[in-house]
C-alpha cells in the first residue's frame, strides 16, 4: 500500500512562491492527473514528491515518513520530468540496464519486455542521441517503470509521441493503475488527462484550486485539497 | 557497493568520458612545452644558463608560479600567465559535469540510489581523480616531447635557469639540484582543495561565480604571499625548499587537507537541502 500525503507545503525559490500551501492525498491503485497552464506548479509538485526539492515550509510523506527528514527519496519510484536525458553513447537497452544495475531489482527480460512495451527494440544497437525526439520519451517511460514502483510520476509523457504513441501511452497507465501503482500525470491535453485520471488536482499560480473527482472508488480516502 | 557503482560511473562519464579534461591539459602541456623550449634556447644562446635545460627545469616552469609581489611605485604587477593557466584551467573544466549529471541521467541514478550524501561524496572523489589525471595530462605530455626531442628526461633542476626566469636575487633561494617528491606532489593536492571549494561554492552561487571565487583566490594567492591564501602553497618558487622564508610544505599540505575537508563537509551539508531543477 503506498500513500502519499503533502501537508500545507509551500515552496520559495528565490522570493518566487512556486507551490503555496499545497495539501493533497494521494493513493495506490489511482492515477492522479496534474492540470495548469505552465508554471502553475505542476512539475515543482512532482518534483517535491520525488524528493528533488525540499519544500521551503510543509512537509511531504511517503506511507507516514517524511522526505528530507526520514528519508530522502521515495523508496520505489519512477518517474519521467520534462525532457528524458540518457547517455548518448549508449543505446537504449544499454542505458536501462545500467539503470536498473543500481537497485537490481530489473531482470534483463524485464527490461527488454519494458521497451518492446513502449514500441521501442530492445535488440536495437542504435545509439540515445541518434533517437529521434518521440524514441527518447518512449525510453524515458521505459525507464520510469521497468521496475514496476509503487509510485509513477510522469510529467507531460505525451510529448512528442504520435497518435499510436500517445494510446501505447494510454495503456501503459492503465496497467500501472491496474498493477496497484500511484500514478501523478501532466498533461497538457485535458482531454487525455480527463480519460485516464481518476482524480484531477487543478492547479493555478502554486496553487490547487480545484480537485474533481472523475472516478468514486475509494473517494473517502481521497484528496482534500 | 552503491558508492563504488556511483563512483565508477562518475570516473567513467566525468572523466574518462571528458574530453576537455584529458585535451586541455594536453594542449596546454605542449604550449608550455614550446615556450619553455624557446626560452631554455635563448638563454643558453646568449650564455644566461651554462647547459641544457631538464624535465625538472620544466615542471618547475609549470608549477614554479611568480616571485613575491612588493607592491610600489614602478612595480607593476606581473601576471603569472603559465600559473595560472596550469591552475585555472583545471576548475574550468571540472565546472559544468556535476551539474550536468544532477539535471541528466545523474537525476534517475540519484533517486534510485536514495542517498544524496553517496552522490556528494562520489563527486568529491571524482573531482580530487579529475584534478590528479589533469596534472598527470599536464606532465605526461611535457615527458612525451622531451623523450621526443631527445631531452634529458629528470628531475634534475638548473638553478641558473630558475634565477633567470623567475628574476631572482643569489641570496634569496636555497641551491638546490633535484625536485623531491613533496615538493612535486603539493601543487596537485593544493589544486584539488581549490577545486573542492569550487564545486562546493557552485551549490551556493551559479557555476560560473563558483569558478570566479576559485580564480580571485589563486590571483589573491599570486598577488600576496600569505600563509592564509592556498595558492602560495600551489608555488613551487614560494615554498620554503626553494626560497628562504618561503611558505612550508607541511603547511601546505594541512591547509590543502583542510580546505578539501571543510569544503567538502559544507557541501554535504548544503546539498541535503538542496533544490535540483532544470536550469
Amino acid at each position: 500500500m503506498v500513500r502519499i500525503e503533502l501537508d500545507k507545503v509551500t515552496k520559495r525559490i528565490r522570493k518566487n512562491t512556486v507551490l503555496h500551501e499545497v495539501t493533497l492525498k494521494m493513493h495506490e491503485g489511482r492515477i492522479y492527473g496534474l492540470q495548469g497552464v505552465n508554471g502553475s506548479g505542476k512539475t515543482m509538485l512532482m518534483r517535491t514528491v520525488i524528493g528533488l526539492i525540499r519544500p521551503t515550509e510543509g512537509s511531504v510523506s511517503v506511507n507516514g515518513r517524511i522526505l528530507g527528514r526520514d528519508m530522502e527519496f521515495p523508496e520505489s519510484i519512477g518517474f519521467l520530468l520534462e525532457n528524458p536525458a540518457f547517455l548518448g553513447q549508449y543505446s537504449g537497452y544499454e542505458n536501462l540496464n545500467m539503470l536498473a544495475g543500481i537497485k537490481g531489482r530489473a531482470l534483463t527480460g524485464q527490461i527488454k519486455d519494458c521497451i518492446r512495451a513502449v514500441g521501442l527494440d530492445p535488440e536495437d544497437k542504435k545509439k540515445y542521441r541518434k533517437y529521434s525526439l518521440g524514441m527518447k520519451q518512449r525510453l524515458g517511460i521505459a525507464a520510469a517503470i521497468m521496475e514496476e514502483p509503487d509510485i509513477v510520476v510522469l510529467d507531460e509523457p505525451t510529448n512528442a509521441l504520435d497518435e499510436s504513441g500517445v494510446r501505447l501511452v494510454q495503456d501503459i497507465l492503465r496497467r500501472e493503475k491496474a498493477r496497484g501503482a500511484l500514478v501523478i500525470l501532466s498533461c497538457h491535453d485535458i482531454g487525455i488527462l480527463r480519460e485516464l485520471s481518476d482524480e484531477i488536482f487543478r492547479m493555478e499560480a502554486g496553487r490547487v484550486v480545484e480537485h474533481i473527482c472523475l472516478n468514486d472508488e475509494r473517494q473517502e480516502e481521497g484528496g482534500d485539497a | 557497493m552503491r558508492f563504488i557503482r556511483y563512483f565508477l560511473f562518475d570516473l567513467k562519464q566525468g572523466a574518462l568520458h571528458n574530453k576537455a579534461l584529458l585535451l586541455t591539459p594536453a594542449a596546454i602541456g605542449a604550449l608550455v612545452f614550446l615556450d619553455f623550449l624557446f626560452k631554455a634556447h635563448r638563454y643558453l644562446a646568449i650564455g644566461a644558463i651554462e647547459e641544457s635545460v631538464s624535465y625538472g627545469d620544466y615542471w618547475f616552469y609549470l608549477y614554479g608560479g611568480m616571485k613575491e609581489y612588493t607592491p610600489g611605485p614602478g612595480n607593476a604587477f606581473s601576471f603569472p600567465v603559465v600559473w595560472m593557466l596550469v591552475f585555472a584551467a583545471v576548475p574550468f573544466v571540472l565546472l559544468n559535469y556535476p551539474f550536468r549529471d544532477m539535471g541528466g541521467i545523474g537525476q534517475q541514478i540519484l533517486v534510485r540510489s536514495r542517498s544524496r550524501s553517496t552522490w556528494w561524496l562520489s563527486k568529491c572523489c571524482w573531482n580530487f581523480v579529475g584534478t590528479v589525471l589533469y596534472h598527470l595530462m599536464l606532465q605526461t605530455v611535457g615527458a612525451a616531447l622531451f623523450l621526443l626531442f631527445g631531452m634529458d628526461l629528470t628531475y634534475r633542476i638548473h638553478m641558473d635557469f630558475i634565477r633567470v626566469v623567475y628574476d631572482a636575487l643569489h641570496e634569496e633561494l636555497w641551491e638546490r639540484s633535484a625536485l623531491p617528491l613533496a615538493v612535486l606532489v603539493l601543487p596537485a593536492l593544493v589544486s584539488a582543495a581549490v577545486n573542492m571549494l569550487q564545486m562546493t561554492l557552485s551549490l551556493f552561487v551559479r557555476p560560473m561565480f563558483g569558478f570566479f571565487a576559485a580564480a580571485l583566490l589563486l590571483l589573491a594567492s599570486a598577488y600576496l604571499m600569505s600563509p592564509v591564501l592556498a595558492g602560495n602553497y600551489a608555488m613551487a618558487y614560494r615554498c620554503d625548499w626553494m626560497l628562504k622564508g618561503g611558505v612550508t610544505g607541511r603547511a601546505g599540505l594541512t591547509a590543502a587537507a583542510a580546505l578539501f575537508v571543510a569544503a567538502f563537509l559544507l557541501g554535504l551539508v548544503r546539498f541535503h537541502f538542496y533544490d535540483i531543477l532544470e536550469e
